[in-house]
């Protein structure tokens, strides 16, 4: 190849002429709401599957939160985030600090890109590649007080087939304190028709959920096994349970017992697949409901959303045990919350753990139960119009996160930082400065009680930075 | 005139400008040219919403090329910080030697693309190329030199010794 084939041929790739018209669309929306339609989607796609994660896991309920009130504690201290360190060290290195003597902060710089953290099982990892970018080797540490503590990985090759392709590779993965961290790459991209991935199962320690799928967009499908991490073994989890006629499946949620599934199909909607007795019938005839979305609550209850009010833009909230049939309504009528509108109030859908968030017109923030139909306010706390949001709860729904950012920053911006603790009552409120000197990326749970940041360096991605705040 | 007139203005002046190098950019991380519109469309977004003021037409276009560059290799990290990326089945370019010549570019390893395409295509030097992607000289010469032998590019006349 010479430089005039690498011109002649770049000079073949052009954008389609409707590019430029879509640019132009999205100007017209506020800059929060801008999204390519179809990236948009996989941002809804990722919510919604937050939200199922963290309903799926079973909730311990306390009588004693219906009736409570959240206090707020907005902490004088203010923290003051690290900037980039400017150089990539050979293996995690963290340091540690207490804010206010409340907030304990743990800054992690991590070996380069290919390194993260596993989400809500509490281990950090670090992938080794080869320069073609197959996968070496894998590492697991765990963050436990000023140490990171290397975890043993383990490796279980697997090889079924599903619907003509054979998906054979290897899944590493670590125990740490009763839990799977696993990862598998996938095709990381290099198989335009099919892929498969692996999640842990809650509570299970000996197999994980390997999701083959095929096609993409329109034609996508996907299909759940079971793999067994000490033999390799799969089991067909869905065979004779006539979840056919939901197919083709782009979701499935499972109870942790695997004793029954939620399957979801873009051309068929939901349905209820019953293991134990082998039947797989559609929630709509189930529960007499043109249900809108479903989650597992606890104990195998189901948690549904169907559209109400005048023009179909509220929701109603139910309950609904498999056992007994008839549906109970917790929550009637319910707005959806909209934080680009002039008068923004609502519920917020992206929240899981059982509950739910509302915000009232004058900004006081209730947290819905949404099994029982309890609520409790967060006392002395209204939300600033002004301010982007997110609530997010951890997978027991025990703990909910709260953000909020500075649209002005590069990244998230997380201005600040805080946890709403449902079991004692308390929601504490750290201010942040100089999130800004690193472009920060990503804002989850890292376990059930500590909150995780990624952030990269704005002047070399390769520098990688993963904070985490136990409040 | 309204404030969406002169956004909707300055966009369609920086898109004539500057939309086919940032798609093309785009491209040769990405590989997939619906991936590759999302980050031009994520490019020019940011350039209304949160550039610096610029001193002329060509260092915006290198602001540009430099947050499309990142946009590409987060997106890459996304995907587990894969190396390689193959050509997206809708790519209009058909079989043929000119799409012979894009797959052996896509399969670069990420670090040398952007060096490469910088300076061969978009005929940026050394130090500008250093610049946009915020590396040093020296990185940048080294990753040249290694992209150079991995495509087996062997180098016109205009370019002999430019490195």
């Amino acid at each position: 190849m010479n430089t005039r084939d690498y011109h002649s041929a770049m000079d073949l790739l052009n954008p389609t002429p409707e590019l430029e018209g879509r640019i132009k669309g999205q100007l017209n929306l506020p800059p929060r709401r801008q999204a390519h339609p179809r990236r948009l989607a996989g941002k809804v796609l990722v919510a919604v599957t937050a939200i199922a994660c963290t309903f799926m896991a079973a909730m311990a309920v306390s009588p004693q939160l219906r009736a409570a009130v959240l206090t707020f504690f907005h902490l004088e201290e203010v923290e003051q985030v690290p900037g980039p360190v400017g150089e990539v060290p050979e293996e995690p290195e963290m340091t540690q600090t207490t804010i206010d003597d409340l907030v304990e902060a743990q800054y992690i710089r991590l070996p380069n890109a290919g390194s993260g953290y596993s989400y809500g099982i509490g281990t950090l990892f670090q992938a080794e590649r080869a320069d073609d970018g197959s996968l070496l080797d894998f590492h697991y540490w765990a963050a436990e007080g000023d140490q990171l503590v290397p975890l043993e990985t383990r490796t279980t090759e697997f090889s079924p087939t599903w619907d003509g392709v054979t998906y054979t590779d290897t899944v590493y993965w670590c125990e740490y304190e009763g839990a799977i961290s696993c990862h598998c790459d996938g095709t990381s991209g290099y198989a335009s028709d099919y892929n498969y991935n692996v999640t842990s199962i809650p509570g299970s320690t000996d197999s994980v959920i390997l999701r083959l799928s095929q096609g993409s967009q329109m034609d996508y499908r996907q299909y759940p096994v079971l793999l067994d991490l000490e033999t390799g073994e799969i089991t067909d989890l869905l065979s004779g349970t006539g979840w056919e006629k939901s197919a083709p499946l782009t979701d499935v949620q499972w109870t942790n017992d695997l004793s029954a599934a939620l399957l979801y199909s873009d051309h068929t909607g939901w349905f209820y697949c019953d293991r134990a007795v082998k039947t797989t019938t559609a929630l709509d005839e189930l529960t007499d409901l043109e249900v809108f979305s479903a989650w597992f609550g606890q104990d195998g209850a189901l948690i549904l959303l169907t559209r109400s009010g005048p023009d179909g833009d509220c929701y109603d909230v139910w309950t609904w045990q498999p056992e007994d049939g008839q549906p109970k309504r917790t929550f009637s009528h319910l707005p959806v919350y909209q934080s680009r509108a002039e008068n923004p109030y609502g519920f917020q859908f992206f929240f899981g753990g059982g509950r739910g968030i509302y915000v009232a017109e004058d900004g006081t923030v209730s947290v819905l139960d949404l099994v029982t139909g309890g609520t409790s306010i967060v006392e002395d706390f209204t939300l600033s119009r002004q301010k982007n949001v997110t609530l997010i709860a951890n997978a027991s729904g025990t703990k909910v996160l709260f953000a909020s950012y500075d649209s002005q920053a590069d990244g998230l911006g997380i201005s600040s930082l805080g946890v709403m603790d449902l079991e004692r009552g308390v929601f504490t409120l750290l201010d942040r400065e100089n999130y800004d000197a690193l472009q920060e990326g990503s804002l989850s749970w890292f376990d059930e009680d500590r909150i995780a940041i990624t952030a990269h360096g704005k002047e070399d991605y390769n520098e990688t930075y993963l904070y985490l705040y136990r409040f | 005139m309204k404030k969406q007139d002169l956004l909707t203005r300055r966009f369609e002046a920086a898109y004539a400008a500057c939309g086919t190098s940032v798609y093309r950019l785009a491209m040769v991380y990405l590989g997939c040219s619906a991936d590759a519109e999302d980050v031009t469309q994520e490019v020019f977004l940011k350039l209304l919403y949160k550039a610096p003021a610029f001193a002329d037409e060509d260092h915006q276009k290198r602001w540009l090329l430099r947050v499309t560059a990142n946009l590409c290799r987060d997106q890459l990290k996304n995907f587990w910080r894969r190396q390689t990326v193959a050509l997206d089945e809708s790519c209009p370019v058909p079989e043929g030697p000119d799409r012979a010549v894009l797959e052996i570019i896509l399969a670069l390893p990420e670090t040398y693309k952007g060096p490469i395409h910088l300076h061969y295509y978009e005929g940026y030097s050394v130090a500008e190329v250093a610049e946009i992607l915020k590396l040093s000289q020296s990185a940048v010469k080294m990753r040249l030199k290694r992209g150079r032998e991995l495509l087996k590019l062997e180098l016109d006349t205009e370019w002999e010794g430019s490195v």
